[in-house]
C-alpha cells in the first residue's frame, strides 16, 4: 500500500518537462535562397545546403540547423523568445574554413552532433565486439553526402498526436576512397511541436528543446574480404560542457518493449546539451520487437575540435569542447548485418537535462486498484471478522470446540 | 487430504446351503451354487511382485501409472523451452508463438469435462488412455513435421491435436491412481503423479535448449527446430508404451481382483451444477486467476529475464524451470503439512500473497530472480495442496467428478484467453505492463479467497478453515444429526404402506 502511494505521489509531482503541455510553432526552410541572396552561385548554393527548423513557443526559441553537405550534422541553438535567427555568412560557410559563419546574439545555450563515420568490422566469433577487431578487420568509412545526388525533403506534417517538423536526406552514393557503396543510408532529423513521445519506436520522450536524429543503413554492400560485417557510426559532439556517459537501468519497459536501459550522454549542467538513446537497433522497417537487436556503444574519449563538422566548427569555431563516441549495431547470434541488410537507429539530440523515464498513468492506476482493492478487502475482512468473534456471533474454532465439551 | 472414506466392503462369497431331504415322493436336491473358477496363478504370475492381491505388486506397477503422463508433460513446455528460437526459425511475433499454448487450451475447455464422462462410459480407462496417449504421440508428431516444413499453421494444428489428449490422459491417470490404490495410498499417489508431471516439465527446461544447440549443428532454421521438437517427442511414445503395458496389467488385475471396470466415480450430470454452493464458484475463481499469474508468466518468461536481467538463454530457461523443481519436492511434504494443519484458506492466502510478492519483486526491482522464482514455487506448492481438496470438502461426494471437471475447464479457458492476452501485451506495452496484469490477476483471487473466508464463517461454521479437530467436531455433529434425524424418523409410524410392528400391542 505504501508503495501505490508512493507512485501515485511520483507520477503527480513529476512527469513536469521543460514545456509539457504547450504547443510550439514550427516552421521548416531549406536555406537556399537566403545562399543565393548572398552568393547568387547555384552551383555552390545547391551543393551546400542546410536545412533549417525553428521551434518556437512563448517562453523560448529552438533553432536547428542541419547540414546536408560533409558529414550529417545537427547544430542546435537555443535563444530566448522572439530573439533574432542566426546569422549565416554563407560566404564562410561554404569556404575552406568555416569558423564564424553561423553567429547568434543571446544563445542560452547551443550543442552540436555529427556522425563522422561508418565503421565495418569483421566479426567470425560473433561477438558483436568492435574492439575485437584488429586492423584488417575493421574499415572505417567518412561519410561525406554527396548533395547533388542526396535526396532531400523537408516536412511539415500534421497528425493525431501533432505536428511534426523534419528535414530527411537520403544519401545513396557515399564518397569513400576504395569502397563503392550499393544501398542507401538515411540521415533525418524531426522536431516535435509538444513534449511526447515519438510516434514510432523507441518511442522517444522529446522536450520542447530537442530533435530526433535517426540513421538507418539499408542494403549495404559489404566489403569483400569480410564474410560477417557488422557496421557502427563514429559521432563527435561539440558543446561547452564536458560529457559523461550513464547507463540508467529502468524498471518500465512500457514504451519500448524489452529494452530496460536508457543511455545518455550529458554534463550536470542544466543548460548545457545531451545526446539519449535506448540501445535498440531494428533490423527491419517495421520497428517491432522481433526485429530488434542491440545498438552497442564504447567508451568517450575528448577530441581536437579541428575534428567537428564544417556546420559544427562554422558556430563553434576553436573553442568548443569535443567528444567522440562509438556505437555499434548488433548482437550475438543475430545473424550479422548480412542477414537482414538493414540498420536503423535513434537518438535524441537536445538541450536542458535529459528526460527520464517514469511510469505511465495507465501503470499507476491498475497498481493503485490492483493492490489497494483486495488491501482493502483484508483489512475489511479481518476487521469484520474480529467484530464477530468479539461479539460471539462467530463459529471460531475456540467457541465450537467449549460447545462440545 | 482425505479423499475418499476408508471404508471396505468384504465381499463374501455366497454359499448356497445344501440341504437334501430324503422325502419320497419328490427329490429336491439342492446343492450348493458352483463357484466360478478362480484363475490360477503359475509360475512368474504367482511371485509376490506379480500378484494383485499383494501389495508388492501394486507398488510395481505405480511407476508405470505415473509416468504415464510424463510424454504430455515434457512436450507441453516444449515452445517455452525453445521460445527465442522458434520465434526466430519460424519468424512470428509474441502473439503468434502464444497461440501454441492458446490451442492447447481451447479444446480443454470442453474437453475436461466431457474427458471423464468418455473415460466413463464410452472407452472404459484401458482403451482410454491409450487412445489419449495416442492423441498425444501422433499430435506432437505434427507439430514438429510442421516445424521441419516451415509451416506454422501446421504446428498450431499439432498443437490442437495434442491438446485433445494431453488433459484426458491426466484425468485418465488419476483414474487409475483411484483404480488401484482406493482407500489405500490415494493421496500420496496423486502427489506423486504430480511430482513427476513436473518433473517432465523440469527435464524440459534443462534438455531443449542443448538438444537445439546439438542438432543445429547438422540442420539449420526452422528444420533444427523441428527435428528437435521430433526427438522430444519419443517421451510421448514412451506415454503410449506404458499405457499399453498398462493395459495388459489392468486387465489382468480385473480378471484375478474380478472387480468392476475403472470409472471416474462419478457420472456427469450438467444440471448439478446450479445448486454448487457459492464457496465452489469463488474457488474456481482463485485457480483460474491464480493459474492465469503461473504457467503463462513460465512461457513468457525466458525472454523477459534475458532482457532484464541480462542472463544467457541456458540460465533464463532453468530460472524458469525452478518452480517445478521446487514443487516437485515441496507438493508431498506441503501436502501433509497441510493435512495435519488443516486451515486450508489461510494456506491460500498466504500462498496468493507471496506470490504478489514475488511477482513485485521481479517487476519493480532488479534482484537476482532465482530469490522470486524459488519463493514462487513454493508458494505454487502450497496453492495445489491447499486448494483442490476444499472442492472435495464443500461438494458432495457423488458430484465431485463434475466439480473438478468444470473446475479443469474453466482453467483451460482462463489459460488461453490469458496466453492470448500476453503475447499481444508484451508486443505492445513491454514486460512491466504484463507483471502489473499478472499482479491484477492475483488480487482478483485474493478478493475471492477473502470472500470464502467470510462466506466460511457465515455457512459452513468454520468448516473450510478448521484445524483436523475442529473438522472433526463438525463431521461429528453432522453425523450426529443425521442419525438423530433417522431414529426420528423411525419413531414417527408412517401412515400407509409401511407395517408398524412396534405398535402391536396385543402380543403384551
Amino acid at each position: 500500500m505504501a508503495v501505490t502511494v508512493l507512485l501515485l505521489l511520483l507520477g503527480l509531482s513529476s512527469g513536469v518537462y521543460c514545456d509539457e503541455g504547450v504547443t510550439r510553432k514550427l516552421t521548416v526552410t531549406r536555406e537556399y535562397d537566403a545562399c543565393m541572396d548572398q552568393l547568387n552561385d547555384s552551383t555552390t548554393c545547391s551543393s551546400h545546403q542546410l536545412g533549417h527548423v525553428v521551434s518556437e513557443s512563448a517562453a523560448d526559441t529552438l533553432h536547428v540547423l542541419v547540414s546536408l553537405w560533409a558529414q550529417p550534422s545537427v547544430l542546435l541553438l537555443h535563444l530566448p523568445a522572439a530573439a533574432p535567427p542566426p546569422s549565416i555568412d554563407w560566404t564562410l560557410l561554404t569556404g575552406a574554413n568555416t569558423t564564424g559563419a553561423i553567429q547568434a546574439d543571446q544563445v542560452l545555450s547551443s550543442y552540436g552532433l555529427s556522425l563522422d563515420q561508418l565503421i565495418e568490422f569483421d566479426d567470425p566469433e560473433d561477438t558483436a565486439d568492435v574492439t575485437h577487431a584488429n586492423a584488417t578487420s575493421l574499415r572505417p568509412f567518412a561519410l561525406d553526402i554527396v548533395a547533388p545526388g542526396a535526396v532531400v525533403s523537408n516536412w511539415t506534417s500534421t497528425n493525431d498526436s501533432g505536428e511534426q517538423g523534419g528535414i530527411h536526406v537520403r544519401a545513396p552514393p557515399l564518397n569513400a576512397s576504395d569502397w563503392t557503396a550499393v544501398g542507401n543510408v538515411t540521415f533525418s532529423v524531426e522536431v516535435l511541436d509538444t513534449s511526447r513521445r515519438t510516434d514510432e519506436l523507441p518511442h522517444l520522450q522529446q522536450t520542447g528543446t530537442s530533435a530526433v536524429a535517426s540513421l538507418v543503413l539499408d542494403k549495404l554492400l559489404t566489403s569483400s574480404g569480410y564474410k560477417h560485417s557488422r557496421f557502427g557510426v563514429q559521432m563527435t559532439t561539440v558543446g561547452n560542457r564536458s560529457q559523461s556517459l550513464q547507463v540508467i537501468k529502468s524498471l518500465d519497459d512500457e514504451y519500448t518493449p524489452g529494452v530496460f536501459k536508457l543511455v545518455s550522454l550529458s554534463s550536470s549542467a542544466t543548460s548545457a546539451g545531451y545526446l539519449q538513446w535506448r540501445p535498440v537497433a531494428y533490423t527491419a522497417p517495421e520497428y517491432i520487437i522481433e526485429h530488434s537487436t542491440t545498438a552497442r556503444h564504447y567508451a568517450v574519449r575528448a577530441a581536437n575540435a579541428t575534428a567537428a563538422s564544417p556546420l559544427l566548427r562554422a558556430y563553434f569555431g576553436e573553442r568548443a569542447l569535443t567528444h567522440q563516441l562509438n556505437v555499434t549495431f548488433g548482437l550475438s547470434e543475430d545473424g550479422w548485418y548480412t542477414d537482414a541488410k538493414y540498420s536503423a537507429w535513434e537518438l535524441t539530440v537536445g538541450i536542458g537535462a535529459p528526460p527520464e523515464d517514469e511510469f505511465s498513468l495507465m501503470v499507476i492506476l491498475l497498481l493503485g486498484f490492483g493492490l489497494g482493492l483486495p488491501t482493502v478487502a483484508l483489512v475489511g475482512g479481518g476487521l469484520w471478522m474480529a467484530v464477530r468473534k468479539v461479539r460471539g456471533q462467530s463459529a471460531s474454532p475456540a467457541s465450537l470446540l467449549v460447545e462440545e465439551e | 487430504m482425505v479423499f475418499y472414506t476408508e471404508k471396505h466392503s468384504n465381499n463374501t462369497a455366497a454359499h448356497g446351503a445344501a440341504m437334501s431331504t430324503g422325502a419320497e415322493d419328490a427329490e429336491v436336491r439342492v446343492e450348493p451354487v458352483p463357484e466360478p473358477d478362480e484363475p490360477e496363478l503359475t509360475g512368474c504370475g504367482a511371485s509376490i511382485c506379480c500378484d494383485p492381491r499383494r501389495p508388492v505388486h501394486r507398488f510395481m506397477v505405480l511407476p508405470l501409472i505415473c509416468f504415464i503422463g510424463f510424454g504430455s508433460y515434457f512436450c507441453y513446455d516444449g515452445p517455452g523451452a525453445l521460445q527465442n528460437d522458434l520465434k526466430r526459425d519460424m519468424g512470428i511475433n509474441t502473439s503468434q508463438y502464444s497461440q501454441l499454448y492458446a490451442w492447447y487450451s481451447w479444446p480443454n475447455v470442453v474437453l475436461s469435462m466431457v474427458g471423464g464422462f468418455l473415460i466413463d462410459r464410452v472407452f472404459g480407462i484401458r482403451f482410454g488412455a491409450i487412445v489419449f496417449s495416442l492423441f498425444v504421440c501422433v499430435g506432437q508428431v505434427i507439430f514438429a513435421l510442421g516445424g521441419i516444413v516451415d509451416l506454422f499453421w501446421l504446428m498450431v494444428a499439432g498443437r490442437f491435436v495434442f491438446g485433445i489428449g494431453g488433459e484426458s490422459l491426466c484425468v485418465a491417470v488419476n483414474t487409475y491412481a483411484v483404480q488401484w490404490y482406493k482407500g489405500k495410498e490415494l493421496n500420496m499417489v496423486l502427489g506423486l503423479t504430480l511430482s513427476v508431471a513436473r518433473a517432465g516439465s523440469t527435464v524440459n527446461f534443462n534438455v531443449m535448449k542443448p538438444l537445439y544447440d546439438a542438432v543445429s549443428e547438422n540442420f539449420d532454421g526452422y528444420k533444427a527446430t523441428g527435428v528437435t521438437l521430433m526427438i522430444a517427442g519419443s517421451a510421448t511414445v514412451l506415454s503410449l508404451v506404458l499405457s499399453i503395458v498398462m493395459w495388459y496389467f489392468d486387465k489382468r488385475a480385473q480378471i484375478i481382483l474380478r472387480r468392476d471396470e475403472g470409472k471416474t466415480g462419478e457420472e456427469v450430470h450438467i444440471t448439478d451444477v446450479k445448486d454448487f454452493p457459492i464457496s465452489f464458484w469463488m474457488l474456481t475463481t482463485i485457480c483460474v486467476f491464480y493459474y492465469s499469474a503461473i504457467f503463462p508468466f513460465v512461457s513468457f518468461g525466458q525472454v523477459f529475464f534475458i532482457r532484464k536481467f541480462e542472463m544467457s538463454p541456458a540460465e533464463a530457461n532453468s530460472c524458469t524451470g525452478v518452480i517445478y523443481i521446487i514443487s516437485l519436492v515441496a507438493s508431498p511434504i506441503i501436502g501433509l503439512s497441510i493435512d495435519f494443519t488443516g486451515r486450508n484458506i489461510l494456506w491460500v492466502m498466504a500462498s496468493v500473497l507471496m506470490t504478489v510478492g514475488c511477482h513485485a519483486l521481479m517487476a519493480f526491482s532488479f534482484v537476482n530472480p532465482w530469490v522470486a522464482m524459488s519463493i514462487l514455487g513454493l508458494a505454487f506448492s502450497m496453492l495445489a495442496s491447499a486448494l483442490w481438496p476444499m472442492v472435495a470438502l464443500v461438494i458432495p461426494e457423488r458430484q465431485c467428478g463434475t466439480a473438478y471437471g468444470i473446475m479443469q475447464s474453466v482453467q483451460n479457458l482462463g489459460l488461453a484467453l490469458v496466453n492470448m492476452l500476453g503475447g499481444t501485451i508484451v508486443d505492445n506495452s513491454g514486460y512491466l505492463v504484463l507483471e502489473v496484469f499478472f499482479l491484477a490477476c492475483l488480487c482478483v483471487s485474493l478478493v475471492a479467497c477473502i470472500v470464502i473466508w467470510v462466506m466460511d464463517d457465515l455457512k459452513h461454521e468454520g468448516y473450510l478453515n478448521g484445524s483436523r479437530a475442529v473438522k472433526h467436531a463438525i463431521e461429528q455433529r453432522r453425523q450426529e444429526a443425521e442419525e438423530k434425524e433417522a431414529r426420528e424418523k423411525s419413531e414417527k409410524p408412517e401412515k400407509f404402506g409401511v407395517d408398524n410392528p412396534a405398535l402391536d400391542t396385543t402380543a403384551l
